[in-house]
């Protein structure tokens, strides 16, 4: 599932490691969900969005979703 | 400190220290008396000291995430399934079917199946939801 958890990871100043043990995850889970090539569980995603301040899917893309619905909800 | 990447650690050390030393006593306990001699007693045993083993992985279980636990589940169901019938299959063609081995090895194998069957009844019905 495409996202932009590295970049906000990145922008938060953080290493794939620190934020591994801030949610306390494996450093290749990390790895993986940045590299999409791992779909987290909702309570990830959620803990994820949490951590981040951010709603869900806005780390997680919603590939289901019409992008226009996204950029502009009403 | 106690941070996420130690209690792992720690949590893998008891798991493997457990193990391990449940094979040193159960080697032991093995070792008691005639083979088959004081079966339930020796079965017994070997269960309890399992079992053990068994309780000091669940901090282990507990620790991983959810992609750690996929990948355990997806490689002991394909990678514990193929190599244990690709044994069994050797001792088959080796000693044959009725060797002492190859039965072992399907008792093995049908223990394995049934525990499946268990678990994989638990799960669905502690799964199972109000129809709506």
């Amino acid at each position: 599932m495409r996202n932009c958890l590295r970049e906000l990871r990145k922008a938060r100043g953080l290493s794939q490691a620190d934020l591994a043990e801030a949610i306390e995850v494996s450093r290749q889970t990390i790895i993986a969900m940045e590299a999409d090539k791992y779909d987290p569980s909702l309570p990830m995603a959620y803990r994820l969005a949490a951590f981040f301040a951010v709603p869900v899917e806005d780390l997680f893309f919603n590939p289901w979703r019409p992008e226009r619905e996204l950029r502009a909800p009403s | 400190m106690r941070t996420y990447r130690n209690r792992m650690r720690l949590s893998i050390v008891l798991a493997l220290t457990a193990t391990v030393g449940a094979g040193a006593i159960g080697g032991q306990i093995a070792r008691y008396g005639e083979p088959g001699g004081n079966f339930w007693l020796v079965y017994a045993g070997l269960l309890g000291i399992c079992a053990i083993a068994f309780a000091a992985t669940i901090p282990w279980w507990r620790k991983l995430d959810d992609m750690q636990k996929h990948w355990h589940l997806v490689s002991w169901y394909w990678g514990g399934m193929a190599g244990g019938l690709a044994v069994m299959m050797a001792l088959v063609a080796a000693t044959g079917v009725h060797s002492e081995l190859s039965k072992g090895s399907l008792y093995t194998l049908v223990g394995q199946a049934v525990a499946f069957l268990v678990f994989f009844a638990g799960w669905s019905l502690r799964h199972r939801g109000p129809e709506a």
